[in-house]
């Protein structure tokens, strides 16, 4: 398994944001679902080993994130995008990948062929040049992604990723995520439920900082027949999950 | 038989960075803020340190002293700007997140940012520095470029550039690296600066510590080697500094550390190697800098040399209190004058200032048969204390060109040359101790009696020099002649040049011993 959580939590404050959350995953692509507060990206830091958890244990790709040499080594193999990027504006889309390749200790020969292929995964490769300061909203969005998959991550954590593509992107955005899924485990948190059955093998929604369904799409949407409101199949499942885990009935 | 346990986790791959940093380090280079502000640091340049050491005497020491008075304070408040600037590059932009997932530690990543600044700072500086030698260079005749303004320079602005830099980065805002610019500045020039006494010798340990001193005298470094410990001393504080500074950076959790009561249990998770680094670094920085303000404090002013010491270092290498050899420069004629070779600019200048006078006073009694240059230290305390150039010892007329201005002028050496040794002649000493009511003892200068002053004056009017300038009490300017010496003076000057002679071969000694009168004078 590359992620073992046992009875995570983590409080800042009063808040508890994330309670006792237990979860695995080996490869494929997880979808994390929820409404807003619900502990979503929390619990993408906690994976991220960005924060710590105030209780529980983490495992990530084998190994424990509380030691150093291991949260290295989990670093080296960790590809995060933020839910907020944050970049350098006066460096090129290519300098700002390779500077996230050396920082993740990809050995410096294969770092040219790591950015050039990641930065053709993302389909930049005609702003390869272009500095980070005179790129849409979009196109930093897959300089994000690049950024997040140039060490051929096994653990991808991808906060919102689709935020801001249009939807020739957002589908060929789905494909990457797919061909990612086949070798490593991929955590996408996300608001788009189209996203979710376009790309995930698995679904988890979370409320209130707990994991209130664990599934398929497919089961997601059986949840949801004859109950919930919403448009899509996806959505009904995903209200009716919602509803019964408010009024206290018990999770998948 | 070996057992072997499927669920172990794969060892950890120690892969070594190698050429990683230098990567990282080339693409902070190249993205720079301080690339920016260039090309103002070399207007500012040319209009503050060049053109104040073009101005100065053609003397390596002196000339360098703009290195760390003029060029240093220049750079300082752009150099503690834009490294702040960078420090707080990541809490501005919001890769915090992004950037705490990478396997590279922080603190690295960090130092690879505040070298990308430093390095631009450390070249522009280098550069300046290197454009002024070349230009002393062309000037100097004595001496080669000095290498200690240069190694306190450098290890300066490293310091500014780690504190600026770490403290952007502790506290990362749009208005730190404003704020931290104003403050360092202030720091250096309203503590340091202001620390430094008249010759640095009352200033105390931050006065001492402080690059940034007053303009020595022409002959500081010639006669005597420029003290070593000083410099030594503030390299090693502002290395202090650059270490505990960058320990800072390495402890603090704000930029990636593990905090001070992380860096100090022994049970805190992560990074014990790092840990243990940082704190060494911090630890040995903090010892550098209480060891050399602790020398600072020894500080004292040593004649000869009559320049700041650090008696530990300096008696240590025994390095300035041996004069330094050298092979004085004569002009040519019957009438010698010997300068120091640094000095060989002004020879021609000193000749020519002093032959009139040798030829209307050559043969009298007490009138030198050659002129010397010596160190300041070396004159009597009456010339030195008396507003004196040079004394006549064994015949021979002994001056400091100490007392040249910093941009000297032939005319200012004509005068002033002419004046000192027609003062030195007909009244002798340049200055008398005098005790003051409270029983303290002080050097007033000696301008002679009347009829010594007009002698004086009518020489120098001959000569057509101004009267010498008689100090008037408690006013900087000199006092005006009485209308009956000026009278005996304008006589006196009217004579003709043998007539003048032939009454200073009878009369110098009684004039000298004040016998004459000013009715006497011819």
């Amino acid at each position: 398994m590359n992620i073992e959580l046992t009875s995570v939590t983590r409080t800042f404050g009063g808040n508890r944001a994330v309670d006792g959350v237990s979860l695995d995953a080996g490869p494929g692509v997880l979808g994390l679902l929820g409404p807003n507060g619900a502990g979503k990206t929390s619990l993408l830091r906690m994976l991220a080993t960005v924060l710590p958890p105030s209780s529980g244990e983490v495992r990530l790709l084998d190994r424990d994130p509380r030691h150093a040499a291991d949260r290295r080594e989990i670093r080296r193999r960790l590809g995060y995008l933020p839910q907020n990027l944050g970049y350098y504006p006066a460096f090129t889309v290519v300098e700002f990948i390779e500077y996230f390749a050396l920082l993740k200790e990809v050995p410096p020969a294969r770092v040219p062929k790591a950015v050039a292929t990641a930065v053709e995964r993302v389909d930049l490769g005609g702003k390869a040049k272009s500095r980070l300061r005179t790129l849409s909203g979009g196109m930093l969005r897959r300089v994000g992604i690049a950024q997040a998959i140039v060490n051929d991550p096994d653990l991808l954590l991808l906060d919102e990723p689709t935020a801001g593509l249009d939807p020739e992107q957002r589908v060929g955005f789905r494909a990457l995520l797919r061909s990612l899924g086949e070798a490593s485990t991929v955590v996408v948190s996300t608001h788009l439920v189209e996203d979710v059955g376009a790309a995930c093998s698995e679904v988890a929604l979370m409320d209130a900082g707990h994991i209130v369904f664990r599934g398929t799409p497919a089961e997601l949407i059986a949840r949801g027949e004859g109950h919930g409101v919403g448009d899509a199949p996806l959505e009904r499942g995903y209200s009716a999950v919602l509803t019964a885990a408010r009024n206290g009935s018990v999770a998948a | 038989m070996t057992t072997i346990t499927l669920d172990e986790a794969p060892p950890v791959q120690r892969r070594r960075g190698r050429g990683l940093v230098g990567r990282v380090l080339r693409m902070e280079i190249r993205h720079s803020a301080f690339i920016w502000i260039i090309p103002l640091l070399v207007v500012l340049f040319i209009y503050d340190p060049f053109r104040t050491a073009s101005s100065y005497g053609a003397l390596w020491p002196l000339r360098a002293t703009t290195v760390l008075n003029k060029f240093l304070p220049d750079i300082h408040v752009f150099a503690a700007g834009f490294a702040a600037w960078a420090g707080t590059r990541e809490g501005r932009r919001n890769v915090s997140d992004l950037l705490a997932t990478t396997a590279r530690p922080a603190w690295a990543r960090q130092l690879c940012s505040l070298a990308g600044t430093a390095f631009w700072v450390v070249a522009a500086f280098l550069a300046g520095t290197v454009a002024l030698y070349v230009a002393a260079s062309s000037a100097a005749t004595w001496g080669s470029a000095p290498v200690w303004p240069v190694i306190v320079g450098v290890v300066s602005l490293l310091a500014v550039c780690a504190v600026a830099f770490t403290l952007g980065a502790l506290f990362p805002g749009r208005f730190t690296a404003p704020i931290v610019a104003v403050g360092i500045t202030i720091v250096m020039l309203y503590a340091f600066r202001q620390a430094v006494g008249d010759n640095g010798g009352s200033s105390g340990a931050i006065g001492v510590l402080s690059p940034d001193g007053v303009v020595p005298g022409n002959d500081w470094g010639l006669f005597y080697p420029v003290s070593v410990g000083v410099p030594i001393v503030q390299a090693m504080f502002a290395l202090g500094v650059v270490a505990a500074a960058i320990g800072v950076l390495g402890l603090s959790p704000r930029t990636g550390g593990v905090g001070w009561r992380g860096a100090l249990s022994a049970v805190a998770a992560g990074g014990a190697r790092l840990r243990t680094v940082a704190v060494s670094v911090f630890a040995v920085g903090v010892a550098l800098a209480v060891v050399a303000f602790g020398l600072a404090e020894t500080a004292n002013v040593n004649d000869p040399t009559s320049t700041l010491q650090i008696p530990v270092i300096d008696n240590a290498l025994a390095s300035s209190s041996h004069p330094v050899p050298y092979t004085p420069v004569c002009s040519a004629g019957s009438f010698r004058v010997c300068v120091h070779p640094a000095y060989q600019p002004y020879l021609s200048w000193v000749t020519a200032a002093l032959d009139p006078v040798i030829a209307q006073v050559s043969g009298l009694p007490g009138a030198p048969t050659s002129a010397r240059d010596i160190s300041s230290s070396l004159l009597s305390p009456a010339v030195n204390q008396g507003f004196g150039i040079g004394q006549i010892a064994g015949g021979s007329y002994e001056f400091s060109l100490n007392v040249l201005p910093f941009s000297p002028a032939e005319s200012m050496v004509e005068v002033s040359f002419r004046q000192d040794l027609v003062h030195a002649i007909v009244v002798g000493t340049s200055a008398t101790l005098v005790t003051g009511s409270g029983g303290s003892q002080a050097y007033q200068p000696d301008s002679g009696t009347p009829a010594q002053q007009a002698v004086m004056d009518g020489l120098l009017k001959a000569f057509g020099v101004p009267p010498y300038p008689v100090p008037q009490p408690n006013s900087n300017g000199p006092a005006p002649q009485s209308p009956q010496v000026e009278a005996a003076a304008a006589r006196f000057a009217a004579l003709p040049a043998a007539t003048r002679h032939a009454w200073l071969a009878a009369n110098l000694t009684a004039l000298k011993a004040g016998r004459i009168t000013l009715a006497q004078v011819p």
